[in-house]
Parts: structure tokens; C-alpha cells; sequence
């Protein structure tokens, strides 16, 4: 009796040590697991206290994907790499079938199930009904299992995942077993979604910080970025202006040389009839006067002392209307040349009839106090617009007029510099000062006060000679006058 | 020993794994005798069985509800007889459900899906239950 | 009369459960620890140990119907037999050689598929107490499978 009394007291001592012991281990499983939030090392804590205080080597924690239709190894122990990725849809399988009705469950003897169903599976393909089988999960684990247990992880109502434990032993998962396993699987759980949300967390926080940095960088660069965009603006608008500009010019040209035209063609009918009138006039007068020199015509100028004074005069008049046509003629014939309204595209051209032309037009203000001097030398024909050279020429020689107060002298100089031509044209105006020289072919800067003017004229001639691949140079000197030298290369 | 009630002892055996041998008779008398894998505990007195297939024991106690189980225990080399009646049958409800959880993943497990298929928990009374006690090999020494 | 393929299976099974009713027709369930086949393969001799003898005689003497499950593992081919009960009698020498025949073939068949102890499995075959011979009317496949349940003798139309 007293031996008895002392087995049960021996007994009841062990099982108190065992439970304080498992205590022990919940407690440091629970302290270790809560300690951590990183996800990796929430499931080695898990299966390392699986495996090596409760002995179950062979565990797997699976997580529920997004679609909730199926659950992925997340970690495993005991299987080697084979287990990584491995996939098994919900309802399937042990795991499967737990993560669906979301309650625990512990399989044993599955050996002795393993040999029950193969025989099942025997007799039906030996009765022919193979077809009817499915295949097994393909869920790896241990070939030759006996017991295993799967428990939900579960927060509140929501399912994360499933624990899995398997053993070779037979009759290794015990009620106590269940209950210590459904403890650390709580636990996990908890874990489990205090990390994710954890990372979750992180995961915002690191974005709302690049989005942050992002819009610090941003700011900083606003001011250049403004400043940049103004100067763009200012540039673009220059560049309207410019083009306005042509385009008004081009207008003003085209307008001019209608009217050039126009006129040319009114005058020349007239301006024919006067021409050969005249010519016809001194053949006519020729005649005349060799007939007075005959003997015979003697008698008759005796009679009439004034037909020598008269015929005289007539010579004169008719040489004077002849020059004077002609000088219509050159006239017109500049007009029509400096237009050259069909003559927009590029062409070879004779640049000295150009400047020869434009100088001719110009003839009512150069007689009165400027001389010209052309120093031309032996150009080639440049393909060019002629039209829109005949602008340059004409922008130049107006400021050079303007700048010498209508007296003073203009040379120009043309030669051929290799593969480019040279234009050069110099006045001895008043010249332009240093700090305007930069400016002088901006749009709209103009010396010469408000209204008088466009200020477009040398910003005009920059675009053209541009146009033409050429370049355009100024230099001057305040008191003595300025120099142009236009430079434009001869192949196309 | 008999008893009308299921002991605690038992619990761990109805999960041994180990097969039970279920005994039935017809109602017009011929007993029939098959082994099966696993008696379910519903609680100190009740039993449940499982009906997956149309089979003599289904339709004996259908006509005559009364059956005898035989456990095995080999860990602790003993046997259990329980003489049940059959009580009811039932297709949903927490016995139902762990019942079918079991073959569920037991049949997805194996390639049987929709062969072993759960129909029913046949629910029964325990009437009686009696332990039998083998004799311990000499060399045991538990 | 027993087919002789059914003969041959029973010298390789392991467990054998027999099943008898009362006159309420209560049934009542016997371990067998061993069984032995008549040379004219009409009858069979179940050896059962005294632990599961309650209800045997009076119900055998009662209605005389006795059902016979034998198994064999690691297959699971099953059979079950039914008949009219013969005879019965204390086991004797002959039956107790026939019973470590079979005794020996559990635990060696156990003992090889699970890995516990000889010994432990054949403690697990209790010594007969008593000899019951029946006379075999049908023979049942009970192997688990789509041909559960259906009649060998006689065979099924």
C-alpha cells in the first residue's frame, strides 16, 4: 500500500516536472518569437522549437496566398531544399483540407493507410476502373510517414496559413502533443501577422520617404527649372519676333515688288515708244544735218538763219530724252531685278548685279552728298535667293546712308576667299558704340529713338545671311564709321 | 469489468490506428463480421462508424440496430468489446465535419478523392463495455 | 465447398474475427487465434481463447449462426465465411499446434511490417480455450476495393 502510495507520489512528481518543464518552453518559445518582427525569423524560431525541444524534426509552415485558393511553403525543416516553393491547393491534402474547414487535425498509422488504400487502388485498376483514381498532392514530405498534425494559423476569423508537423514515428502526436503544438501555432500566428503588418508598415513608410526625397529634389530644382523655362520663353519669343519680322519684311518685299512690278510693266510700253521715238529723233536730226552740209542746201539755210539753232536744239533735246530713257530703262530694269518676285528660290546668281540693282535704287539718296566705291573682285555665281540677298544689300546700304547723315562715302568690297565669298561694306558714318555693337542684330534694338524704324533691319539681314550658311561680322569705330563683312560659302 | 460508459483509457485506443472488428446480424438472423479502420469517440456513450460505402453492416443495423466493436489495444495488450445500438445517422455537425475532415485528407492524400467519401456518421449507443486483459509476454517489462 | 485458392489463403492469413448472435439477436464478436480448414474443404475449425468466449456456445446452440472474417496484411485481401455451426470442444494438442502455426505467422508478419517484438505480437494471440467447427455455406470477398461484399460460393449469378 505504501509502495503503491510511493509509485503514484513518484508519478505525479514526474508529470508535475513535465509540465513545468513544457511551461518553461512555451514561455521561451513565446519570448523569442515575440521578440522579433522579421518574418524569416519568427518560422526558424517555430520549427528550431519543433525540432529540438518537442523532437518533431520534419515541420512546414505554408501561407495562404492572396487568392486564398492556395498555400506556399514559407519555411520548412527536416526536408532539404525540397520543399522550397511547394504549393498545395486549399482542400487537398491533410494541410489542405485544414486550411478549408479551418480546424486542426491529427493523422496517425498512415503506414497501415498507405498499404490499405494500394490495395484499393490494386483491385480497382485490376477491375479496370483506374480513371477513377486521382493523383496524389504533390506536397513533398517523408516518404514513409506514420503520424502527422496540421493546425490553422488564424487571426480573429481570418485563415494566414497552416503549420504542419510529420513524424516516421508511430504513435508520436499525443492529445498533450496537440495541445502544446496548438500553443506555438497560436503564437506563430500572432507573430506572423505582427510582422506582416510590421513590413507592411515598413514597406509605406520607405515609399512615403522616396516620394518624400522625390518632392524635396523636385523643389530644389522648381526655382532653376523656372528660371531655365523663362529664359526658354524669352528665346522663343525672340525668335517670334524674328520671324514676324521676315514674314512682314517678306510681305513688305513681296508688296514691293508687286508694286515694282506693276510699275515696270506700265512704264515700259511708254518708256519704248519714248526710247525709239528719240533714237528715231537723232537718226532723223543725222540726216538733217548732212543734208544742210550739201551745196546745194546752202541757198535754203541762207534763208532761214535759225534751222542751224533749231536742228542744234533738236540734237540736244533728242540726246537728253535719250539719256534720260535710258536711265528709265536702268530704272526699271533694277526695279523689276531687285523684286525678283519669281525668283524666291534658290538660284546661281550674280551678287554685283544684285548690289547694282539695289545701288540704283538708292540713286536719290546717294547723289547728294556719298560716294560709292566698288572695289568688286572676280566672283563666281553663288546659288542663293537673290531676292532675299538683295534685302541684305539693301538693309546694309540704308544704315549706311542713315549713319553718314546723307554724306560721307560707302566702299564695297567683294572677292572670293578660298571656297567662300566676301562682302564687305563700310561706311564712315558716326559709327556704333562698343556696348551696342553686341546688340545691333538683336530684334528691336534700335539707336535711332521710338517710331523711327523697326530696329529689324540688321536682325533680318543675320537671319538671311544664316539661311545662306554664311556669317556676318560688324565692327566700327564711334567717329570714323562701321564695317559689315559678310561671308558666304560657294558650294551648296 | 463491465460498464455502460466509455472510460477515458479508451480514448487513445479508438485513435490507436490499429483496426476494430464491427459484428452485426440481419434481421432475419445471420451475423456478419467485418474489420474496419477506425470507431470514432462522440463522447461517454456514444460511438460513431463511418458510412462510406453500402455495405452489410449499414444494412443490418439498419434492420437490427444492434452491434458488437471490438477494440484492440496492443500497446496495452488488451481488448475492448463494446456492444452499441445503432442510434441515427448524420451528414453535418461538429462529428460529421472531424469525421470528414479525416477522410478527406486521407482520400486527397492517396489519390482517392470521391472514393472515400464520407455519406454519413452512423451515431451509436453504447449499451455495454467490457475490458479484456491479455497476459504480458514475460519479456515485457512495462 | 471452399475453393482451394481460399484454402491456400488461409494458410498465409494473419487475423480471423468470428461473429455469433443471441436469441435477441444481439451480436457478439470472438477473436480467433487460429483455424484450420477440413481436408474435404466443407468445414472450418476456429480455435478461440476463453477471453472472447462470452455469448459463443449459447448463441451457437441457440441459432447455430457463426461467420468467420479472416485477413490477411500487408494486402488486405480479405473473406468471410458463413455457416451453420457443427461442434464445439475444449481445444486439444492437435488444435494448440495448429494455433502456434498461426500465432507465429502474426507476430512474424507484425512484428516484420511495424517493428515491435516478436514476442509482444504473439502475446497479443491469446491460447485457445476452444475448438469450434462450422460447416461453410457461402464464401464473401471482403477485400477493400469495388469487389467488397460480393459472393464467391456460391458464385453470384
Amino acid at each position: 500500500m505504501a509502495q503503491e502510495g510511493q509509485a503514484s507520489t513518484t508519478d505525479l512528481e514526474e508529470r508535475l516536472a513535465a509540465k513545468a518543464r513544457e511551461v518553461r518552453v512555451l514561455q521561451q518559445v513565446s519570448s523569442e518569437i515575440n521578440s522579433t518582427l522579421d518574418l524569416d525569423e519568427i518560422f526558424d524560431v517555430v520549427l528550431r522549437t519543433m525540432d529540438e525541444l518537442f523532437g518533431f524534426h520534419h515541420s512546414m509552415i505554408l501561407l495562404l496566398d492572396a487568392t486564398g485558393e492556395t498555400l506556399s511553403v514559407a519555411a520548412s525543416r527536416g526536408y532539404g531544399s525540397q520543399a522550397d516553393g511547394a504549393t498545395v491547393a486549399v482542400g487537398t491534402g491533410l494541410v489542405g483540407v485544414v486550411a478549408k474547414k479551418r480546424q486542426m487535425m491529427r493523422l496517425g498509422n498512415l503506414g497501415r493507410q498507405r498499404a490499405y488504400v494500394s490495395t484499393i487502388r490494386q483491385q480497382m485498376e485490376q477491375a479496370g476502373r483506374a480513371s477513377e483514381l486521382s493523383e496524389s498532392p504533390a506536397l513533398p514530405g517523408l516518404p514513409d510517414v506514420e503520424g502527422q498534425i496540421a493546425i490553422p494559423l488564424q487571426i480573429k476569423d481570418t485563415l494566414i496559413g497552416v503549420f504542419f508537423v510529420e513524424s516516421v514515428e508511430q504513435r508520436v502526436f499525443s492529445e498533450r502533443d496537440e495541445a502544446l503544438i496548438t500553443v506555438v501555432a497560436n503564437q506563430a500566428a500572432s507573430a506572423i501577422h505582427n510582422a506582416r503588418l510590421y513590413r507592411a508598415e515598413a514597406e509605406r513608410s520607405s515609399e512615403l520617404a522616396e516620394a518624400h526625397e522625390r518632392l524635396k529634389q523636385l523643389n530644389e530644382t522648381l526655382e532653376d527649372r523656372v528660371r531655365e523655362r523663362t529664359l526658354e520663353l524669352h528665346r522663343a519669343n525672340r525668335e517670334l519676333r524674328e520671324t514676324q519680322a521676315q514674314l512682314l519684311q517678306s510681305a513688305k518685299m513681296a508688296a514691293l515688288g508687286d508694286l515694282a512690278a506693276g510699275v515696270a510693266h506700265e512704264i515700259n510700253s511708254p518708256l519704248g515708244s519714248i526710247h525709239s521715238n528719240a533714237d528715231l529723233t537723232k537718226r532723223v536730226a543725222a540726216v538733217v544735218r548732212e543734208a544742210l552740209t550739201d551745196e546745194t542746201a546752202a541757198s535754203v539755210v541762207s534763208r532761214y538763219p535759225r534751222l542751224e539753232q533749231a536742228l542744234q536744239s533738236l540734237e540736244q533735246a533728242t540726246a537728253t530724252t535719250l539719256v534720260a530713257s535710258d536711265r528709265i530703262v536702268r530704272i526699271v530694269k533694277s526695279l523689276r531685278n531687285f523684286a525678283r518676285l519669281d525668283e524666291a528660290e534658290r538660284k546661281k546668281a550674280d551678287l554685283h548685279e544684285g548690289i547694282e540693282s539695289t545701288l540704283t535704287l538708292l540713286q536719290h539718296r546717294l547723289k547728294r552728298g556719298i560716294e560709292v566705291i566698288r572695289d568688286f573682285g572676280e566672283l563666281p555665281q553663288l546659288v542663293c535667293s537673290p531676292n532675299r540677298m538683295n534685302q541684305v544689300f539693301m538693309n546694309l546700304l540704308v544704315n549706311a546712308i542713315q549713319a553718314m547723315d546723307e554724306h560721307g562715302t560707302i566702299t564695297i568690297r567683294t572677292r572670293l576667299d578660298g571656297d567662300q565669298v566676301v562682302l564687305q561694306f563700310a561706311d564712315t558714318g558716326h559709327g556704333i558704340p562698343r556696348e551696342n555693337l553686341e546688340r545691333i542684330f538683336d530684334p528691336g534694338f534700335t539707336t535711332r529713338g521710338p517710331g523711327v524704324g523697326t530696329g529689324l533691319g540688321l536682325p533680318i539681314t543675320f537671319r538671311i545671311v544664316e539661311e545662306h550658311r554664311g556669317s556676318i561680322e560688324a565692327s566700327s569705330e564711334v567717329g570714323k564709321g562701321s564695317e559689315f563683312t559678310i561671308r558666304l560659302p560657294i558650294g551648296e | 469489468m463491465e460498464t455502460t460508459q466509455l472510460p477515458d483509457e479508451i480514448k487513445p485506443v479508438m485513435e490507436n490506428g490499429v483496426p476494430a472488428e464491427v459484428s452485426s446480424c440481419s434481421a432475419d438472423g445471420i451475423p456478419n463480421t467485418t474489420i474496419i479502420s477506425q470507431v470514432y469517440y462522440v463522447d461517454r456513450e456514444h460511438v460513431a462508424l463511418s458510412f462510406q460505402f453500402f455495405n452489410k453492416t449499414v444494412r443490418n443495423v439498419r434492420e437490427n440496430p444492434n452491434a458488437s466493436v471490438l477494440l484492440n489495444d496492443p500497446y496495452g495488450y488488451a481488448c475492448w468489446i463494446l456492444q452499441v445500438r445503432y442510434d441515427h445517422s448524420e451528414t453535418e455537425g461538429p462529428i460529421f465535419d472531424q469525421m470528414d475532415m479525416q477522410i478527406e485528407a486521407i482520400a486527397s492524400a492517396t489519390g482517392m478523392t470521391g472514393i472515400f467519401k464520407l455519406k454519413a456518421a452512423d451515431i451509436y449507443r453504447v449499451d455495454s463495455v467490457r475490458k479484456v486483459t491479455l497476459k504480458r509476454p514475460s519479456t515485457d517489462r512495462s | 465447398m471452399i475453393p482451394e485458392v481460399i484454402v491456400l489463403f488461409l494458410d498465409r492469413a494473419i487475423v480471423a474475427i468470428a461473429g455469433t448472435r443471441d436469441e435477441r439477436l444481439v451480436p457478439h464478436v470472438h477473436r480467433v487465434s487460429g483455424w484450420r480448414c477440413s481436408p474435404d474443404r466443407k468445414t472450418i475449425t476456429c480455435l478461440i481463447p476463453e477471453e472472447f468466449t462470452a455469448h459463443l456456445v449459447s448463441s451457437l446452440e441457440d441459432n447455430g449462426q457463426f461467420s468467420l472474417t479472416v485477413c490477411e496484411v500487408p494486402s488486405h485481401e480479405t473473406y468471410q465465411f458463413k455457416g451453420e455451426y457443427v461442434s464445439s470442444r475444449p481445444s486439444n494438442e492437435g488444435d494448440v499446434a495448429d494455433f502456434e502455426i498461426c500465432r507465429r505467422r502474426f507476430a512474424e508478419r507484425v512484428a516484420s511490417l511495424f517493428g515491435f517484438p516478436k514476442e509482444a505480437c504473439a502475446a497479443f494471440v491469446p491460447e485457445p480455450s476452444i475448438a469450434v467447427t462450422f460447416e461453410v455455406r457461402e464464401v464473401f470477398v471482403q477485400t477493400p476495393g469495388p469487389a467488397a461484399g460480393r459472393r464467391l460460393v456460391p458464385r453470384e449469378e
